[in-house]
C-alpha cells in the first residue's frame, strides 16, 4: 500500500525544500512503505549517531553529502557519544587518522544544526519528550528510556535514518507509534528482596535474554527506584536482548493505573529470584579474569548523582599504582561538578573523566596495558569482552572502587 | 535432480539474484558483529563466527542489539562486502535502513524478503543454491544434497 503524504511532505519529496530533505524523504519512504507504514508522523526530537566507530567512512561521507546538499535539522537533534574524548585523545594515544575522521563527523553534525551533545542520555540534557509524544531516537538505551520512563513513542530508529527524521521532522509511522502495539506481552515478577543499584542492571540482563524483543510488564519494582536505576534496567534489557519498551507496574507512566496487558493473557511469564540474580551476576564475568587493570563506569553516561556518589566513595583514597579508573559522562555533568570542585578532587585522586565519549564505540587505548576490566554497568559487561578482547569482572560500584583504589 | 523448494514471503527490497546460502540459526548483530573490510562475521557468540557474508544469500531469524547496525551494513557495502540478499523471519527497521542507504548512496541493490509461508531457517541450509526475487517475494531453494 502506498504511503500517504501531506502536501508539505510531498513538496519535500519533490525537492521543493532542497536536495537534503528530498534524499531524506526518499530514504524514509523506501524503508517505511514495505514495513507497513501508511503515513509519516511528526516528531518533536531526534537522537542521532555520528561516532566514527559505527559510522565509518561510509557514514562520514553520507553526513558530508547531506551538508553539501544544504541539509539543516528542523527539530532538536542530539547524538550518541563520540568515538574519542575531544580534549584528551592526543595525550591518551588515540590514532590520529581515526580522530580526524571523528572530527570531520563532528564538523558535519554542527553544520547540519545538531547540538554538541555527544551523549547516550539526551534526557539529562534537556531532550525530554512528554507522555504520548512521538520522537525518533536511535541508541537502544535511550529508546528504552524514552518509551518506558517517559511514555514517549519511538521505534529503534537506526543510525542513518535518524538524521533523515531530523532534517524533515518526520518518520514513517508504524510499530511503537501505535497504542495497540505498546501493550505488555510478557509478565515478569521480581521477588528478590531489597534491590541494590547493581540488581537493576542484572534484572535488565535477565529480561533481555528471556524476552528478546517482546514488551515485558515488570511487577515488584518499587516506586522509590531512581531514574538511574531505570536507566540501567532499560539499557541492559536493550543490549542483552532487543527490548525497546517495558512497563514497571506502578512506576512507569503507561502502567501506573491501568492493566498493561489490557485483559489479554501474557505470552510468557517468569519470576526473577535472588538466586537468579546471583547466578546471572556470576555469568556476566568472563572465565579467566586476571588482576584488575581498569575500572570503567558510566554506560549509559553517569549522572550528576552517580558521580557525586563515586566522589564520596573515592574520598580519602587514591587510584592504585598501575591501575586506572575512568568515568564516562556528559559535558553538562562534568561542568557542573567542576564548579562544585568535585571533579578536581577526583582527578587529584587519579580518576580520569571521559567526557562525551564511550568505550563501547571507541578503541581501548593503552597498547595492551588493560587486560582485565571491572565494571558496574551491565551494558558494558555485555559488550566489552567481545569488542575489546578483554577479561571482565561485573560488580557493584563499591566493590569496583575498592578494587582500584587504596587509602591515601 | 536436486530437490527444489519454493518459499513465498513479504518483498521488502527489490532485485533478482542467486547465490549460495549462509544460514545462522541465531540472530545476528552487524554492529561489531561483521567486519566491513573483510565481510567476516566476528561476533564470537554466534556459531557462524568466521564465515564471510560477501556474495552469500544470508539467512537468519532477526536482527538484534545496537541501532548502529545500519551504518555497519552501509560500510560493508562501501567495502564491497555485502551479501547478495537478506532472508529473515522478521526483518527489522535496522536491516532495511542499511539496505536502502546502500542503494541510495552506492547504487547497490540488495533484495530483502521476510514473513515467509515456511520458516526459512528450517528449510534453507548453508550451501543450498537460492534464487531470490525481491520484487515478488519469491525464493527458490535448490538443496545441496
Amino acid at each position: 500500500m502506498a504511503l500517504r503524504l501531506t502536501s508539505y511532505e510531498q513538496e519535500m519529496l519533490d525537492g521543493k525544500h532542497g536536495e537534503a530533505k528530498q534524499l531524506a524523504m526518499k530514504i524514509m519512504i523506501k524503508v517505511g512503505e514495505p514495513l507497513g507504514a501508511e503515513e509519516m508522523t511528526e516528531v518533536v526530537s531526534v537522537q542521532a549517531m555520528a561516532h566514527f566507530g559505527s559510522l565509518h567512512i561510509a557514514g562520514r561521507d553520507y553526513l558530508g553529502k547531506l551538508v553539501c546538499m544544504g541539509g539543516e535539522c528542523c527539530v532538536p537533534c542530539t547524538q550518541d557519544p563520540a568515538s574519542i574524548p575531544f580534549d584528551t585523545w592526543e595525550e591518551m594515544g588515540y590514532d590520529k587518522e581515526y580522530a580526524e575522521n571523528q572530527m570531520k563527523l563532528c564538523e558535519s553534525v554542527m553544520k547540519l544544526g545538531e547540538y554538541h551533545a555527544w551523549s547516550c542520555t539526551p534526557y539529562v540534557q534537556g531532550s525530554i519528550p512528554r507522555l504520548g509524544q512521538n520522537v525518533a531516537w536511535a541508541e537502544s538505551s535511550a529508546v528504552s528510556y524514552a518509551n518506558s520512563v517517559f511514555g514517549a513513542r519511538t521505534n529503534r530508529t537506526p543510525a542513518g535514518l535518524a538524521i533523515c527524521a531530523a532534517l524533515t521532522g518526520r518518520i514513517p509511522k508504524f510499530g511503537l507509534y501505535f497504542n495497540e502495539n505498546r501493550k505488555a506481552q510478557v509478565k515478569v515478577t521480581v521477588e528478590a528482596g531489597e534491590l541494590s543499584d547493581l540488581d537493576y542492571n542484572t534484572i535488565g540482563i535477565v529480561i533481555g535474554k528471556k524476552v528478546g524483543n517482546y514488551i515485558p510488564a515488570i511487577y515488584g519494582i518499587p516506586a522509590s527506584a531512581t531514574n538511574d536505576n531505570l536507566k540501567y534496567l532499560g539499557a541492559c534489557a536493550a543490549s542483552s536482548g532487543s527490548v525497546a519498551l517495558w512497563h514497571a507496574v506502578g512506576v512507569t507512566p503507561e502502567a501506573l493505573y491501568e492493566d498493561p496487558f489490557t485483559g489479554r493473557e501474557p505470552l510468557m511469564e517468569f519470576t526473577i529470584t535472588r538466586e537468579i540474580l546471583t547466578d546471572t551476576e556470576k555469568s556476566m564475568c568472563t572465565k579467566n579474569p586476571g588482576e584488575i587493570d581498569l575500572y570503567v563506569t558510566g554506560c549509559p553516561h553517569s549522572s550528576i548523582a552517580e558521580i557525586t556518589r563515586l566522589s564520596k566513595l573515592v574520598k580519602g583514597r587514591r587510584v592504585k599504582e598501575g591501575k586506572d579508573m575512568w568515568i564516562f559522562t556528559t559535558a553538562e555533568a562534568n561542568n557542573m561538578l567542576k564548579r562544585s570542585g568535585i571533579i578536581q578532587e577526583m582527578e587529584n585522586a587519579g580518576v580520569r573523566m571521559m567526557v562525551q565519549t564511550c568505550l563501547v564505540i571507541s578503541p581501548l587505548v593503552g597498547d595492551g596495558k588493560y587486560k582485565t576490566l571491572i565494571t558496574d554497568s551491565g551494558k558494558n559487561a555485555s559488550y566489552l569482552p567481545s569488542e575489546h578482547g578483554i577479561e571482565l569482572v561485573y560488580a557493584s560500584m563499591e566493590a569496583c572502587v575498592n578494587e582500584v583504589t587504596e587509602v591515601m | 535432480m536436486s530437490e527444489k523448494i519454493i518459499l513465498r514471503g513479504r518483498a521488502l527490497s527489490p532485485g533478482v539474484v542467486e547465490g549460495e546460502a549462509l544460514v545462522s540459526k541465531e540472530s545476528l548483530v552487524w554492529s561489531h558483529g561483521v567486519n566491513p573490510p573483510t565481510g567476516k562475521i566476528v561476533d564470537v557468540r554466534v556459531a557462524v563466527c568466521g564465515e564471510c557474508v560477501k556474495d552469500k544469500v544470508l539467512v537468519y531469524p532477526l536482527g538484534k542489539g545496537s541501532t548502529a547496525s545500519a551504518t555497519w551494513i552501509l560500510e560493508n557495502t562501501r567495502c564491497g562486502n555485502t551479501p547478495k540478499a537478506f532472508l529473515n523471519r522478521e526483518t527489522e527497521l535496522i536491516i532495511l535502513s542499511g539496505v536502502v542507504l546502500s542503494t541510495e548512496l552506492y547504487g547497490v541493490t540488495i533484495p530483502v524478503v521476510d514473513h515467509f509461508d515456511r520458516d526459512p531457517i528450517e528449510v534453507i541450509e548453508t550451501g543450498d543454491w537460492v534464487k531470490v526475487d525481491g520484487d515478488q517475494g519469491i525464493v527458490e531453494v535448490t538443496k545441496n544434497r
